[in-house]
C-alpha cells in the first residue's frame, strides 16, 4: 500500500524524517490500542479516535519551540502524544484511572499538561477557539514571544464564537495560529451538508487574518506551513489560519454507524494520501532507512504503546472521595 | 405662557446633581437644541439643552449650587410678549419637588453615606478607622488596589476603559494602570468571556466585566463548561482563576432583560463563588 507519489526531493533530514515517522506511528498504535482498549469495556464514555489525521500534529509539532502553547476539541490524544505528554498517563486517564493525566476525572475529552503547555482536551465544540486566543493573549501581555496553536474542526468553524475570537486576535495582534482541521466531517455530516462557503481559511479575510490551506497528508507540507504561520505570530503581525486538509479514518467515535459516507471513500484515502506511508516511502527510496530499521521501529512503538495499555489496566480507579475534590483551590494555610 | 425649565435627570439613577454653569443669561433668546447649561452628577458632567424656545425670563438656581433635586425649577422660559414681571407677579412655581428647593438640598451630603454602621458580625479588627464611600467607589478601590500589588491583573469588558464603564465603576483605573491592563472590548461576550478564561488558564487574574450579568448569557458557556469545571476536569492541575463582575439583580424601568437575578443560578454551580453585595 506505498503512496503512489514518487518520493520527492524534500529539504528535510534524515533524522527529521526518521523522527516524523516515529511520532505518527506512535499516534497510530496509540489510537489503535485505545480502539481495542474501548471494545474489551476498559474505556467508557466517547473515544475519539485521530487516525488518518497524524501528519497534523506532527508536522505542527516540528514547527513549535518550546514554550509555544497548545489547545485542541476533544478529538486530542494525537496532540498530546505529539507535544510529549506521557502515553501511559494518557491511556490510564483513557481507562478513567488514578494515573492518568486528570486523576481519572477528565476522561479522553479533558487532559492537561502545564508542563508541555497543552491546554486541553474540550468538549464543548468551537469553546477552545476564543480559550485559544486567550492563551495568547497571555503570553503577548507577559511580553514573551510564545506562540499558541488552536486547533479545531471543520464544524467547529461554523460556530459563531470562532468569528468573535478572529476579530479580536486580530485587532489585538494575538500570536495565535488558528489551526482548522478539516478531516470534512463533522459527526456525520460532510462539509458540503454544512456551509456554501467551504473555503474556511477564507472566512479569516472578513477579519483582516491571512491565512492558506494545506495538505494535511503531508507531514513536510504541514511543517513548512506551520513554521510561516509561527514566523508570522512571532514578528508580532497577529494571528494566522491553517486550514489543513486531512481525514479521519474511523468513525466520529467509537459508536459511528458510518452510513454517511462509503467504505471505498475511506479506502482509496488510505491506499493514495496515508501520511504515514508517505514518509516510509521517502525513507525507503531515499535509503534512509531499511526495511530493518523501520520493522525495529515499530517494534519499539509497539512496547512503547503495550506499557501504556498495561500501566492503564493496573493504575486503581480513582477513590469515591475525588468527587468531592479539584473543585476549588484550597485556601492557602 | 411662561415655562418652566426643571433640573433634569441625565441617568436612570439621578436623583440630584450639580447645576455646574449656566451658558446662557436671562435676557437670552434661546432655540430649541441650545445649550442651557452643564449639569453634573455624581458620574460624569452633562450638557444640558433646550426644548422649548423663548427668552429666559429668570434664572432660579445659581451656577454652582450643588445638590438641586431632579424636577426642581431651574429657570423660566417666556414666550414673545411675556415679560419677567408678569412671572414674578405669577404664583409660586409649582416643581415636582417644591419642599426640597435648592438652597436646602445644598446642605445634605451628596452621595457618600453620612453614617456608617458596621455589622458587628464583621471580622474587622478593633480601631480600624472606617472611612465612607459608595458601593461604586469600593468595587472600583478593589480592583485598584488588586492591580498594584498584583501585575497579572487586568480588566476587560465594554466601555471599561475610554468611556470609564458604563455604570462608572472603572473610572480613572485606564489613567493609573493604561491601556495594557485596562482593556475595551468590542461587543462580544461569549468570545471575550473565552479569551479571559484562555488568559487565566495562561497565568494571568483576569477581571472580565459584563456590562450586566443579563448579557452575560451569551457567556454562560465559558462561566461554567471553560472556567468553573477545569480544575475538576485536569484532577486538580489547573483551573481559571477568574473574576466575572457586574451589576446583576432588579433594575428600575428597563424591562426584563435587563433586571434578571442570576446568583442563584450560579450558586448552583461546582466550581463557581457567587458574592453580591
Ligand atoms: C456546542 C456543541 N454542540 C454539539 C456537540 C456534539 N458534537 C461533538 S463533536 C461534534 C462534531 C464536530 O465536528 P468537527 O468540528 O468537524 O470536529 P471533528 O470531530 O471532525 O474532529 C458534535 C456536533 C458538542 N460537543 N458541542
Ligand atoms: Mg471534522
Amino acid at each position: 500500500m506505498a503512496a503512489k507519489k514518487p518520493a520527492k526531493k524534500a529539504n528535510v533530514s534524515k533524522d527529521e524524517l526518521l523522527q516524523y515517522y516515529k511520532d505518527m506511528l506512535l499516534i497510530r498504535r496509540f489510537e489503535e490500542k485505545a480502539g481495542q482498549l474501548y471494545g474489551m469495556g476498559l474505556i467508557g464514555g466517547f473515544c475519539h479516535l485521530y487516525i488518518g489525521q497524524e501528519a497534523v500534529v506532527v508536522g505542527l509539532e516540528a514547527a513549535a519551540k518550546e514554550g509555544d502553547k497548545r489547545i485542541t476539541s476533544y478529538r486530542d490524544h494525537g496532540h498530546m502524544l505529539a507535544c510529549g505528554m506521557d502515553p501511559k498517563g494518557v491511556m490510564a486517564e483513557l481507562t478513567g484511572r488514578e494515573g492518568g493525566y486528570s486523576k481519572g476525572k477528565g476522561g479522553s475529552m479533558h487532559m492537561f499538561s502545564k508542563e508541555k503547555h497543552f491546554y486541553g482536551g474540550h468538549g464543548i465544540v468551537a469553546a477552545q477557539v476564543p480559550l485559544g486566543a486567550g492563551l495568547a493573549f497571555s503570553d503577548k501581555y507577559k511580553g514573551n514571544d510564545n506562540v499558541t496553536f488552536t486547533y479545531f474542526g471543520d464544524g467547529a468553524a461554523n460556530q459563531g464564537q470562532v468569528y468573535e475570537a478572529y476579530n479580536m486576535a486580530e485587532l489585538w495582534d494575538l500570536p495565535v495560529v488558528f489551526v482548522i482541521e478539516n478531516n470534512q466531517y463533522a459527526m456525520g455530516t460532510s462539509t458540503k451538508r454544512s456551509t456554501k462557503s467551504p473555503s474556511y481559511w477564507e472566512r479569516g479575510a472578513a477579519y483582516g487574518i491571512e491565512g492558506e490551506e494545506v495538505d494535511g497528508m503531508d507531514v513536510l507540507k504541514v511543517k513548512e506551513a506551520g513554521e510561516k504561520a509561527v514566523a508570522h505570530c512571532r514578528a508580532g503581525k497577529g494571528p494566522y489560519i491553517l486550514e489543513i486538509k486531512t481525514y479521519r479514518y474511523r468513525g466520529h467515535s467509537m459508536s459511528d454507524p458510518a452510513k454517511y459516507r462509503t467504505r471505498e471513500e475511506v479506502q482509496k484515502i488510505r491506499d493514495e494520501r496515508d501520511p504515514i506511508e508517505q514518509v516510509r516511502d521517502m525513507l525507503l527510496t531515499g535509503k534512509h532507512a531499511s526495511e530493518d530499521d523501520l520493522k525495529a521501529i515499530d517494534k519499539e512503538i509497539k512496547s512503547v504503546v503495550n506499557e501504556a495499555a498495561e500501566f492503564s489496566k493496573e493504575s486503581p480507579e480513582p477513590g469515591l472521595d475525588e468527587l468531592y475534590t479539584d473543585i476549588y483551590m484550597e485556601a492557602e494555610a | 405662557m411662561a415655562t418652566e425649565i426643571l433640573m433634569p435627570a441625565l441617568s436612570p439613577t439621578m436623583e440630584e446633581g450639580t447645576l455646574a454653569k449656566w451658558l446662557v443669561k436671562e435676557g437670552d433668546t434661546v432655540a430649541s437644541g441650545d445649550i442651557l447649561a452643564e449639569i453634573e452628577t455624581d458620574k460624569a458632567t452633562m450638557e444640558f439643552e433646550a426644548v422649548d424656545e423663548g427668552v429666559i425670563g429668570k434664572i432660579l438656581v445659581a451656577e454652582g449650587t450643588e445638590g438641586v433635586s431632579v424636577n426642581t425649577a431651574i429657570a423660566i422660559i417666556l414666550e414673545e410678549g411675556e415679560s419677567a414681571d408678569d412671572v414674578a407677579a405669577a404664583p409660586a412655581p409649582t416643581a415636582a419637588a417644591p419642599e426640597a428647593p435648592a438652597a436646602t438640598t445644598q446642605e445634605a451630603a451628596p452621595a457618600a453615606p453620612v453614617a456608617v454602621v458596621t455589622p458587628a458580625e464583621a471580622d474587622i479588627p478593633e480601631g480600624t478607622e472606617m472611612k465612607p464611600t459608595t458601593v461604586r467607589e469600593a468595587l472600583r478601590d478593589a480592583m485598584a488596589e488588586e492591580m498594584r500589588s498584583n501585575e497579572d491583573v487586568f480588566l476587560m469588558g465594554e466601555e471599561v476603559a475610554e468611556y470609564q464603564g458604563a455604570y462608572k465603576i472603572s473610572q480613572g483605573l485606564l489613567d493609573e494602570f493604561g491601556a495594557r491592563r485596562v482593556i475595551d472590548t468590542p461587543i462580544t461576550e461569549h468570545g471575550f468571556a473565552g479569551i479571559g478564561v484562555g488568559a487565566a488558564f495562561g497565568g494571568l487574574s483576569p477581571i472580565v466585566e459584563f456590562m450586566t450579568f443579563n448579557f452575560a448569557m451569551q457567556a454562560i458557556d465559558h462561566i461554567i463548561n471553560s472556567a468553573a469545571k477545569t480544575l475538576y476536569m485536569s484532577g486538580g492541575q489547573m483551573g481559571a482563576p477568574i473574576v466575572f463582575r457586574g451589576p446583576n439583580g432588579a433594575a428600575a424601568r428597563v424591562g426584563a432583560q435587563h433586571s434578571h437575578d442570576y446568583a442563584t443560578w450560579y450558586s448552583q454551580v461546582p466550581g463557581l463563588k457567587v458574592v453580591m453585595p
